[in-house]
């Protein structure tokens, strides 16, 4: 496999990564189970996309114990690295201990405020480890045991599918109905939602967690009609407005009322239209069928909201005030969908998986190839961006039970000619091309003074990410000399 | 959603904005050294008409009455201009007049400065962090909710933004949007002043109180004349602490044009350069500037400089 560069980082003298510490995690990468004719090929199985592994389980012959064992190796391997990264974490603490004794000494004001640059920004690398160990990790270790599940239950799941399919049971599923798509009645008092839409926006902007709107008439129109289409082809009732917001996580939600948000970190992640149909149509089930209103019986949307924005900033700041959330998402760390912590905005397992299976239908009736959906799961989970996408992920359903229901849906919907392409969605990548320029020349401007920074006049923090197509695994594997500074310069305030 | 109890609200809203850190921090360090050289920004008017094109040699510098070294740069590029606007449950009567200011800010005001947002009504809040693109303030004004307070927090806003700007290098400007009135704040207009003498900010005031009186006197509470007078007095000695300006437009046009001028007159400025120390006595070292023509008398030149210099 090739080696690639780590874009993250990390401060040359904060790069500790050869002394691992131990705090209850394996510190030595777990040795390969099988031998490596099994192990080799096993282990490239799981770098293969769903797709693909539907596609070839059947005819892949791996034992129960070769598989077990590999499962066993993942585990360890997750656990060790973990631990690499929360060691990591360690050295950051101690790092800003060290900062924080020297505040003691007496110090010019220049030098103090150098010393709180350096304790702000080391903070700041600190809660990304944090992130990453915490979620962006056991999201990427979550997808290939899935794919290890898959290449272990997939034949057997493919036999039920098919018999299924033979005896005409598929059609007695639940929203089995899609003939009836638009006239069928998947939630009823859509339209009460509006006024809770309405409100959770204006409490967002209140709490200053809705970020800024992209303007560019070619981008909106896109992605407005779009929307318009797949919901003119589905169960939504209400009008749909979509938001495209200019930031950088790779994400999409849906507010109560048929208020659907999009952030440009997916519009940039998404390879063709038939993966951004499927996101969308997906938050559009979520709007269909109620979720958020089915699980706000109790609360209302701003007490959520508020919620949410507590438990964000005891999360990202572990309970200290070190750096705000509203700086985070303004330097890229953490996006909306990790603040806001979606789950409290309409996120179950139960509600997950309807709304895969009515978003699949949906992008199916819009004329979209339904695999979209998958194939764009897939990326975000297994290669690139799966610290700015995490949230994404954030307690759904277990991966497998996801895509087996994903795949065995779209096996059922009838068979039609699909488009995965158009050239309006390669027009709309062109003028976003330009929005993106625009936002991250700003956003990486070195010199940008902030209100929001606690102590202003610092360097911008490092952000910790990793370069696209790089393999969760790799990234504990590293030596130092592979990072290399993503900003080109130290940490140091000059 | 059925209307929350205000005090509910309340306690959220004081949380959400304690525990997200939105509002500001407290000022940990002063940034700027006692003995730091400083800028001062001046105005020069003659027949209140700017005057251009002064040199070195017309400049007089006076510190606590006493003739100082003085030099003149050219001005601190980019500048840091922070709008800082009142968004009270009062405010909302007079939206339109500064989104008309924010408009014209948008159309004509130069392009390469840092500008940001900031709102306050009980609490400040930044709306949207510096950026360099207009159209961004713009839209944060725009998008900017009505905070419903009754409170206003104008002496809070002044210090915290001040205390913030102090800490970054570069030149700074405040255009401060609002009545005047303050109703909660924590610190008092001696303390904004004194954050202000210690800092080099310039600050713009547009204030909305002859609009709310001529407009909507009949429906506004009582007492309203009265505090008026004394909001009107707080901007104006913002401005004069500081060297800025102060407007009270009574129309949307009368905004633009305001907002115009502040602009106008940011470019105009003088950069003087005094290079001598301010003693870190805690005491307001008061500062004259005089110019002098060729013969070395000066008929009718009007010198707007802040009022003097506090290092903490
Ligand atoms: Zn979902």
């Amino acid at each position: 496999m090739r080696v690639q560069a780590l874009t993250a980082v990390l401060a040359a003298e904060l790069v500790l990564l050869a002394s691992i510490g131990g705090c209850g995690r394996r510190t030595t990468p777990p040795a390969t189970p099988l031998t490596p004719t099994v192990f080799q090929p096993l282990r490239q199985e799981l770098n293969k996309s769903y797709a693909e592994l539907f596609r070839i389980a059947p005819t892949l012959e791996y034992s129960q114990a070769q598989i077990d064992s590999m499962r066993e190796y993942l585990k360890q391997a997750e656990d060790f690295c973990i631990g690499r990264v929360d060691d990591r974490a360690d050295q950051y603490e101690k790092q800003l201990a060290a900062y924080q004794e020297k505040l003691r000494e007496p110090a010019t004001n220049g030098g103090r405020h150098n010393l709180h640059c350096e304790i702000q920004n080391t903070r700041a690398m600190m809660n990304q480890a944090k992130v990453l160990a915490q979620t962006a990790i056991p999201v990427s270790y979550e997808n290939r045991k899935a794919k290890l599940d898959l290449i272990q239950n997939w034949p057997t799941d493919l036999k039920t599918i098919k018999q299924q399919i033979a005896s005409g049971a598929y059609r007695d599923r639940r929203w089995g109905n899609v003939e009836d798509i638009g006239f069928r009645e998947v939630a009823s008092g859509q339209e009460d939602d509006i006024k809770t839409g309405q409100d959770a926006i204006r409490d967002m902007k209140a709490a200053g967690l809705m970020p800024r709107a992209i303007e560019d008439p070619e981008v909106v129109n896109y992605v407005r009609n779009l929307g318009a289409r797949i919901a003119s082809r589905s169960d939504l009732q209400v009008p749909l407005h979509i938001t495209v917001l200019n930031s950088q996580e790779i994400n999409a939600f849906a507010l109560p009322g048929g208020y659907l948000f999009i952030e440009r970190g997916l519009l940039e992640a998404v390879e063709n239209e038939s993966q951004l149909a499927g996101v969308i149509a997906h938050e559009i089930a979520h709007a269909a069928a109620r979720h958020g209103h089915k699980l706000m019986v109790r609360a209302t949307i701003s007490s959520i909201i508020y919620q949410a924005a507590e438990v964000a900033a005891i999360m990202l700041t572990g309970g200290v005030a070190s750096i705000g959330i509203y700086y985070a998402m303004q330097y890229g760390f953490f996006g909306l969908g990790l603040v806001l912590n979606l789950n409290l905005l309409g996120v179950s397992r139960e509600y997950e998986l309807e709304a895969d299976q009515l978003g699949i239908q949906y992008a199916w009736n819009s004329g979209y190839d339904p695999s979209g959906f998958i194939n764009f799961f897939d990326k975000m989970a297994s290669k690139e961006g799966y610290v700015r996408g995490i949230s994404w992920f954030h307690s759904h359903p277990p991966f497998y039970q996801r895509m087996v229901e994903a795949q065995r849906e779209i096996m059922f919907l009838p068979a039609r000619p699909a488009i995965t392409n158009t050239r309006e969605f390669q027009q709309m990548k062109r003028a976003l091309a330009r929005v993106t320029a625009e936002a991250r020349a700003e956003e990486s401007e070195p010199n940008r003074p902030s209100l929001l920074s606690p102590e202003p006049g610092c360097p911008p923090p490092p952000i910790i990410s990793f370069q696209d197509q790089r393999q969760v695994e790799d990234v504990c594997q590293l030596n130092p000399e592979q990072l290399a500074p993503r900003h080109g310069r130290s940490l140091r305030a000059d | 959603m059925p209307a929350k109890p205000r005090a509910t609200r309340t306690a959220a809203r004081q949380i959400i904005a304690g525990g997200l850190a939105l509002t500001f921090w407290a000022a940990r360090v002063p940034a700027v050294e006692p003995d730091a050289p400083r800028n001062l920004y001046v105005s020069v008017e003659r027949d209140g008409r700017p005057v251009e094109g002064l040199d070195p040699t017309n400049f007089r510098l006076f510190v606590d009455g006493s003739p100082a070294p003085v030099q003149l740069a050219p001005q601190e590029q980019p500048a840091q201009v922070v709008f800082v606007i009142e968004n009270s449950s009062s405010a909302e009567y007079y939206r339109t007049e500064i989104a008309a200011a924010m408009q014209e800010f948008e159309e004509t005001a130069p392009e390469g400065h840092w500008y940001a947002l900031v709102s306050f009504a009980r609490d400040v809040e930044v709306v949207a962090d510096f950026t360099r693109r207009k159209e961004n303030i713009a839209s944060a004004f725009d998008s900017m909710g009505q905070s419903g307070w009754q409170d206003i927090s104008t002496f809070d806003a002044v210090y915290n933004v001040v205390g913030k700007l102090r800490r970054i290098r570069g030149r700074h400007i405040v255009v401060l949007i609002g009545s005047g009135l303050d109703r909660y704040s924590e610190r008092s207009l001696g303390d904004a002043e004194k954050q202000l003498q210690a800092s080099d900010v310039t600050i713009y005031a547009i204030g909305t109180g002859t609009l709310l009186r001529r407009q909507y006197e009949p429906y506004v509470f009582p007492g309203l004349r009265m505090s008026e007078m004394q909001a009107r007095g707080v901007l104006e000695t913002l401005a004069e602490d500081s060297g800025g300006k102060v407007w009270f437009p009574d129309s949307a046009s009368g905004f633009a044009d305001a907002m115009r001028g502040v602009f106008t007159d940011m470019a105009l400025q003088y950069r003087l350069f005094y290079a001598g120390g301010i003693p870190p006595d805690g005491k307001l070292h008061k500062i004259n500037v005089k110019i002098v023509d060729f013969g070395g008398r000066a008929p009718g030149y009007k010198v707007r400089a802040r009022k003097g210099w506090r290092a903490a």
